[in-house]
């Protein structure tokens, strides 16, 4: 799952494997006094199957206000703001994608050999007689497509334009030309009709026929009869013949006869039609002459392409800007501004921003650890291997982004669940964690913080004994191990499980031997904690206070807030 | 640069090239900038107007290269067989006139036509043959004992990522216009990189 460790990902609360505990509600008291030992069915199993489609990086996240939840792209929706053509950077109104298509309607077109936008090209010129065809009219200036990348152009179709805008309309103008020349030598070789005038010439015909044998639309016009359905209930109630009867004796309908010739649109197939030139050209030109699939359905006009001679600039495809809408209460969470090639957002309500982050790292490190995204050579270090049986000591770190004082609440299993289970003790469950602020704050606050508290007797010692006081601090239960402004780290005693099972003097069957066997990424220590954060926050006077977990409140009165969530701490892999 | 300039940096590379230098032959209307590596033991040939920027590099740990008049060859560019695999035969390297090697390419093949472009980050595989007029795409790969034949455009993986050029081949005026194109392109170069090929020469 993870390639570097230390690593924390993030469990949405969207699904029921990855939701709270317990009902919050309820044994909420429970939770804050004591270290909340949990079940092992009741903790989130990082190593189930469905656990990879929940764990995000929290940058993947994004956070609701509303409903006070984390937002995974499953617990969002997306909507269109805008298209957009990736090449001119021009808007396309949503009326026009309706009608015209997905695709760019200006001088914007792709290589069909190889998809890379395609370039108007000057080919020819006067004075440097550049590139000058020789069926060029006039000598004066050309211009082609080219595409930068494979070197395909519009020469290889034989198309050139006269001047370099416009390209759209020459385009089609060219194009029509060729296909109704193409429909003329065809019809004049083969006495063959298009596909849309056989059609047009066949609905014609049919609607003569129709016409003709089918009963008069109207018989009496201008008479208060004029509905057959009328005429029909008049003549029951006078008792005559009835309408059906009187139709059979009047004519006997005559049988529609089929279209016949090609001027009532009949075409019939010949063998010798049109395949025997397709074989005649794979023939001579190989395989290597044909279009793929990609080449064929990258537009419409290429759809019929057999060959490379055939491939027609396809127009570019047009993107689109999204916004993100929480699927529970609608509101926006992601949006950015409505303009084309501005990046900016207006709405972004980052995860980061809103729940406190988690970070874990050894105590005593015995390699130096580096960051995932910055190391100067190409290949990662040997990611040092955690020995079973053996107690090793973590420092979890809790960032809070919110600018009041969070109260956080660890839940982790004693045992991880899975295959392989290892002991976890967080000797500190339940701590605040100051409120985050300007940057100048920490920067003061730090310096007189460690003058007032720590600058005592502990500073003394250590200027006296020369050594760092961390060094020789030991990790206590029930305390804190590092408080900084608005980050609170606490220790964690991870016993890592053996991947061998206990040897036992009963002769295993075969399907405990099978079962032993581990899978993919299961020597893989992850542990699962369960992070209740719960803060009080001042209503704001437009805010609304219908929320789920927010308690009373006026404006101005203090609301409290929680938020809860599963994280899977990515300790490391397991020697076996 | 500067007669003086380049006196000391043949004092410098006396003491700072290895042992082994190689045998160079190099047309004295070539430009190899001063930054550019030439290694090996083996021959290396240097055609007239040929440039050579600078951190490019020629390797003739393994065998001779020749480099016909009027090339190129970019900025971390690679020219030259790596370690033989199998067979012990000399890998030569012939490369023709007016080849454009680009930024980052590995060139290791055989032989490379006339007027071919090998893109920024291409590489063409040990053995190789390329043919004229061809081009690879940037960051395709050509691999090690195919042959490609002439104006083949090399844009994607497998056969259908080849394609034969035939406008470039029917078209005489496509090919001067490419031509045109090359010269100029020299030509701004030739005033942009200090030439220090007594480097290489003297000494």
């Amino acid at each position: 799952m993870t390639t570097s460790f230390p690593s924390t990902h993030y469990a949405c609360p969207c699904s029921d494997l990855t939701s709270a505990p317990t009902p919050p509600s309820s044994k909420r008291a429970s939770i804050q006094q004591t270290s909340l030992q949990l079940n092992e069915e009741q903790a989130f199993n990082p190593h189930s199957p469905r656990a990879n489609y929940t764990l995000y990086p929290i940058d993947h996240l994004l956070f609701c206000d509303e409903c006070d939840e984390i937002r995974c792209p499953r617990c969002w929706t997306e909507e269109i703001l805008y298209w957009y053509c990736p090449h001119c950077l021009f808007e396309v109104p949503s009326s026009a994608v309706k009608g015209d298509g997905n695709r760019c309607s200006r001088s914007c077109y792709d290589c069909p050999s190889c998809t890379s936008p395609l370039a108007v090209t000057q080919v020819s010129q006067r004075d440097e007689a550049l590139l000058r065809p020789s069926d060029a009219t006039g000598g004066d200036e050309t211009y082609v497509l080219q595409c930068h990348y494979c070197d395909w152009s519009t020469l290889e179709i034989k198309v050139q334009f006269n001047k370099p805008t416009k390209i759209t309309e020459q385009l089609v103008k060219q194009r029509k030309s060729r296909t109704s020349a193409s429909k003329e030598k065809e019809s004049s070789a083969k006495a063959a009709i298009s596909h849309d005038d056989a059609f047009a010439n066949l609905t014609t015909f049919y609607k003569d026929q129709l016409n003709e044998t089918g009963e008069p639309q109207n018989a009496y016009p201008g008479s208060p009869y004029s509905s057959p359905a009328n005429l029909a209930r008049i003549m029951n109630i006078y008792g005559g013949l009835s309408h059906n009867a009187l139709k059979k004796t009047r004519d006997k309908p005559q049988p529609m006869r089929e279209a016949k010739g090609h001027a009532e649109g009949q075409t019939s197939f010949s063998g010798i039609d049109s395949d025997t030139g397709v074989i005649q050209r794979l023939q001579s030109s190989g395989w290597d002459a044909t279009t793929t699939s990609e080449q064929r359905l990258s537009a419409p006009v290429n759809n019929e392409a057999r060959f490379t001679d055939d491939l027609w600039p396809s127009a570019t495809r047009l993107r689109t800007r999204r916004a993100k809408r929480c699927k529970s209460c609608r509101h926006i969470i992601a949006r950015q501004e409505p303009k084309v090639g501005s990046m900016r957002y207006k709405i972004r309500l980052l995860a980061m921003n809103y729940i406190p982050r988690l970070s874990i790292r050894p105590l005593n490190p015995t390699v130096p650890i580096t960051n995932p995204a910055f190391h100067l050579r190409p290949d990662m270090p040997e990611q040092e291997k955690l020995q079973p049986h053996q107690t090793k000591q973590y420092i979890l770190t809790i960032r809070n982004p919110l600018f009041e004082t969070v109260k956080i609440t660890l839940a982790t299993p004693a045992t991880t669940p899975g295959n392989i289970a290892s002991r976890v003790t967080i000797l500190c469950p339940s701590f605040t964690v100051g409120p985050a602020g300007e940057v100048w704050d920490e920067a003061l606050s730090a310096s007189t913080q460690s003058a007032s508290s720590d600058g005592g007797r502990k500073a003394a010692m250590a200027s006296l004994t020369g050594s760092s006081e961390s060094s020789d601090r030991q990790p206590e239960a029930g305390k804190i191990w590092e408080k900084t402004r608005n980050s609170t780290s606490v220790i964690v005693e991870i016993i890592p499980g053996s991947l061998k099972p206990p040897p036992s003097i009963v002769p295993k069957s075969e399907e405990e031997l099978a079962d032993a066997e581990l899978e993919e990424d299961e020597d893989v220590l992850e542990v699962p904690v369960y992070v209740l954060a719960e803060w009080e926050t001042e209503v704001k006077p437009g805010e609304s206070v219908q929320g789920r977990k927010e308690v009373g409140g006026m404006a101005g009165e203090k609301v409290r807030k929680e938020v809860g969530y599963w994280i899977a701490l990515g300790v490391g892999r397991i020697a076996g | 640069m500067t007669s003086k300039a380049a006196a000391l940096t043949t004092r410098q590379s006396s003491t700072a090239i290895p042992p082994v230098k190689p045998r160079c032959k190099i047309h004295s209307t070539a430009i190899i900038a001063d930054k550019a590596q030439i290694t090996g033991s083996h021959i290396v040939e240097i055609g007239e107007n040929v440039i050579i920027h600078p951190h490019a590099r020629i390797k003739a740990e393994h065998g001779n290269v020749f480099i016909g008049r009027g090339c190129q060859i970019a900025e971390k560019a690679v020219v030259g067989a790596g370690e033989p695999t199998g067979s012990s035969d000399a890998a030569d390297m012939v490369i023709g006139e007016g080849v454009s090697i680009e930024t980052s390419a590995v060139v290791e093949a055989q032989k490379v036509g006339d007027y071919t472009t090998l893109e920024v980050k291409s590489s063409v595989g040990r053995g190789a043959v390329v043919g004229k007029w061809c081009k690879v795409a940037p960051m395709c790969e050509v691999r090690e004992q195919e042959v490609l034949e002439d104006y083949t455009v090399v844009f994607g993986d497998g056969q259908k990522g080849r394609r034969v050029d035939g406008v470039l081949r029917d078209r005489k005026e496509v090919r001067d216009a490419k031509l045109k194109g090359k010269a100029m392109e020299m030509e701004v170069l030739k005033g942009l990189i200090p030439d220090s090929q007594m480097k290489w020469t003297m000494g």
